[in-house]
């Protein structure tokens, strides 16, 4: 009896100890996946050497933001500007060229080949959207080609969240936008999609035009897209479809278009990506993604003479990535991309045979020499077959001088290969070449209470831009100084104020300021809510005076302070917004080149709208 | 202008405006169900086999709470070692005792959270804050965003409250120092 009572107890002490064992590795092991979701969702931006904005949906949409365009104004160093013919150019950090800046959707990167734009996804609205992340500065190590300035990626609802959504708006300039999010899971497979569509009758008076001509400018969209995202543990298929489709604004040739029924620039996007992900063991994981993309533009304008141009590319792009922890206190990053994109068809401008392929290698190790100190080495070498080879490296540390206090420091090296719309015009160009180097501390008072301070450096060689002839070249050098600020106040726990503000000093080789850059930004939003579910948003949003080229008779462009004020109204889960932007109807104005238009371009005043979403 | 928004930095002390971050809420989600079962005394605390997770919420919150819920309900779908999960929303205006494994609190007025932390002291349940800055409001735990993810506990809230957690959690958390015992 005494044996077998021993036995007994033996055996329960044994069990409870092994249940008490896989209590504890259980636990953990949801520290190692909640890390992950940290580092993924950018929570530890802080953590990282690299200078990291993310802006999240929910908070942009009670400032009354609209969409991606709208939103990147709220990150440090990011001025906003439109070409003559309406394209939004979002410039960071003041590097004006196009294709310094990155943009990818949910990974997929949607810099096109014929010029390295962006702008057709920058209207992409704000309510299908979870997070924008932005990586200020390089990010060519990862991002390859065109990551000189800065790397956006637009994380969409419908890419993690089973969420059903359904939102509608009116507003000023017969403005109108509705779309849905509709996600269904069956089994542990998980169906999202979304779509939205958009359209508004925007038409501003301007001029005097580059031929004296009064008019009004056609500032009209039609926007819509349509995104599928099915996915289960290891498999995931992303698939969606956008198009843009606005007037030529204050026109391509700076002429105001005549007939605003038939002038237009439509811009339509397609991609589709499978991805595979797993892990080897719980120190390896990996994917492996293949996609397919192709852009369509089709420009009807004045020139004076009446145009109508189309052109379409194809992309093919495949990818695998390698994740490991193996090696104790490093966190080694290996990838390795293939892409392949072709002219398809077009009217004019660029060589109907343009092939690029594309092949890269980068690797990037996350060293913890301590508790306090990380440091971070990348390199990535890229081929473009036939036209160049390319090694970017880079380099950075964080130094933890206390929970509090955190001290960053990056340098990195990245590079714009020319788009085919400049090699058209000059088929000797080579790649710009930039290096960056910053430094910035982070203090962290406690959870609301946060200061961010950074300072750049950044010069960027071989700048292809127009020469007098309007031929592009590799002449410019453009140099850029700046310091940008970030405080996140909050006077009480429950209450939260953003302010920042950017000082950029942009130079070309000859120490004269670069046009159009505004030397300082200064944003300050407001939530606040009230008990009884109604917040209210308040954005302050001001631009120092624009310089102008030295050639340029006008005076500089003045400075502008835009205020926007919202109100919210939640119950439940329906939310119900009312926006008035420009509340003090200052007006916008984007700076356009001399002997153009006097004014310079104008956008909207005061503007009214009011959006009303339902989450089921 | 200017004074106008004087006058709103002046009138925020008394209204709120945390914006809840949907990924804390799915780290949240994550950790809050398995912090239960590092309650030594969790077994005799689970009520008809489930463990009780009351979520208390703002009305305004409403669905960062149905969020956190969701989230909660599809990671453990099959409940969390042989007990199931319930989750109980209840807003802070309808605060009141209820025998719960966890409390989780949004953010809200000081007077709501140790109210409701009162409550928890009578039932003796954990109590878990979203925000670590709630921790000097006699919240136990929370959780620490850094290069990596890691809890943070009030060891003296623990001790007032009578609850005893299993070494694994006090040996890998922070501890919470307020700024009163610091001095």
């Amino acid at each position: 009896m005494k044996k077998y009572l021993s036995t007994f107890i033996l055996t329960s002490a044994v069990l409870m100890s092994n249940e008490i064992l896989d209590l504890e590795s259980d636990f953990l092991q949801s520290l190692d996946e909640v890390s992950e979701i940290a580092t993924k969702t950018k929570l530890n931006i802080d953590d990282t050497p690299s200078f990291v904005t993310v802006l999240h949906s929910e908070k942009l949409q009670k400032l009354g933001i609209n969409n991606v365009f709208e939103a990147l104004r709220l990150v440090p160093g990011v001025q906003l500007t439109k070409e003559s013919t309406g394209v939004p150019v979002v410039v960071f950090r003041g590097a004006t060229q196009k294709g310094e800046v990155k943009l990818m959707i949910d990974g997929v990167n949607i810099n096109n080949t014929y010029r390295g734009s962006i702008y057709h996804y920058l209207d992409f609205p704000i309510e299908l959207i979870q997070r924008i992340e932005v990586i200020r500065g390089a990010g060519s190590v990862l991002y390859g080609s065109g990551a000189i300035s800065g790397v956006i990626n637009i994380i969409t609802n419908s890419s993690e969240e089973n969420k059903n959504k359904v939102f509608t708006s009116i507003g000023s300039y017969d403005h109108y936008k509705s779309g849905a999010i509709i996600s269904q899971q069956i089994g542990n497979v998980k169906f999202l999609s979304d779509g939205y569509y958009e359209k508004d009758h925007k038409k501003i008076a301007t001029g005097p035009d580059i031929a004296g001509t009064t008019g009004d400018s056609d500032q009209s969209l039609t926007n819509y897209s349509i995104g599928l995202n099915i996915s289960n543990e290891n498999i995931s298929l992303i698939t969606r479809m956008k198009s843009s489709d606005f007037g030529n604004s204050h026109g391509l040739t700076n002429h105001i278009d005549e007939d605003t029924d038939k002038y237009h620039n439509l811009n339509q996007m397609f991609f589709t990506q499978l991805k595979y992900k797993n892990s080897i063991n719980k120190d390896n994981t990996y994917f492996i993604s293949v996609g397919y993309s192709s852009y369509l533009q089709n420009v009807e304008t004045k020139l004076p003479a009446s145009i109508d141009t189309y052109y379409k590319e194809d992309s093919f792009f495949s990818q695998a990535q390698l994740i490991s922890n193996t090696i104790k206190n490093n966190e080694l990053l290996v990838g390795i991309e293939y892409s392949k994109s072709k002219i398809k068809d077009t009217s004019y401008f660029v060589n109907e045979t343009s092939t690029r392929k594309i092949f890269s290698i980068y690797a990037n190790d996350k060293y913890s020499l301590t508790n306090r100190l990380d440091f971070s080495a990348g390199l990535r070498y890229d081929n473009y077959k036939d036209e160049m080879q390319k090694v970017s490296p880079s380099f950075g540390a964080v130094y933890r001088v206390s929970d509090d206090i955190k001290i960053k420091t990056t340098y990195s090296k990245s590079f714009r290969v020319p788009s085919w719309i400049e090699l058209k015009s000059n088929a000797n160009l080579s790649e710009e070449e930039a290096s960056t180097i910053e430094s910035g501390v982070v203090y962290n008072y406690n959870q609301n209470n946060k200061v961010r301070i950074n300072f750049f450096k950044t010069e960027i060689k071989n700048v292809i831009a127009k020469n007098s002839a309007r031929i592009y070249e590799n002449s410019a050098e453009h140099n850029m100084l700046g310091s940008e600020f970030e405080y996140i106040f909050s006077p009480n726990i429950q209450s939260e104020m953003k302010f920042s503000t950017s000082y950029i000093d942009a130079k070309d080789k000859d120490n004269n300021d670069i046009k159009d850059v505004a030397n300082i930004l200064t944003n300050a939003s407001f939530i606040y809510r009230f008990d009884s579910g109604i917040s209210l948003g308040m954005l302050l949003k001001y631009t120092s005076s624009i310089d102008r080229s030295s050639t340029d008779k006008r005076d500089d462009m003045s400075n502008s302070l835009i205020f926007d004020q919202s109100i919210s109204y939640v119950n439940k889960s329906f939310t119900t917004t009312l926006t008035v932007k420009d509340l003090f109807n200052h007006g916008t104005n984007y700076p356009l080149v001399e002997n153009t238009y006097i004014n310079d371009y104008q956008d909207a005043s005061r503007t009214i709208q009011l959006k009303a979403s339902w989450e089921f | 202008m200017f004074r106008f928004l004087a006058l709103a930095i002046l009138f925020s002390t008394t209204i709120f405006a945390v914006s809840i971050n949907e990924s804390l809420l799915k780290i949240h989600a994550t950790l809050v169900p398995k912090i239960s079962l590092m309650d030594y005394d969790f077994k005799t605390k689970v009520i008809d086999n489930k463990i009780v997770i009351v979520l208390y919420y703002e009305k305004s919150e409403y669905k960062s709470a149905i969020y956190l819920k969701n989230k909660i309900k599809t990671k453990y779908a099959n409940g969390i070692n042989g007990y199931a999960i319930k989750c109980k929303l209840v807003k802070y205006t309808d605060a009141k005792v209820i025998k719960a494994n966890i409390i989780y609190l949004f953010p809200s007025k000081k007077e709501n959270i140790l109210k409701v932390t009162n409550f928890a002291k009578e039932v003796k349940a954990l109590t878990f804050a979203y925000l670590e800055d709630y921790l000097i409001d006699d919240i136990m735990i929370s959780v620490k965003i850094g290069s990596r993810v890691k809890p943070i506990i009030n060891l003296s809230s623990i001790k007032r409250n009578q609850i005893c957690l299993r070494p694994i959690l006090v040996k890998i958390s922070e501890i919470y120092t307020s700024n009163s015992d610091k001095k």
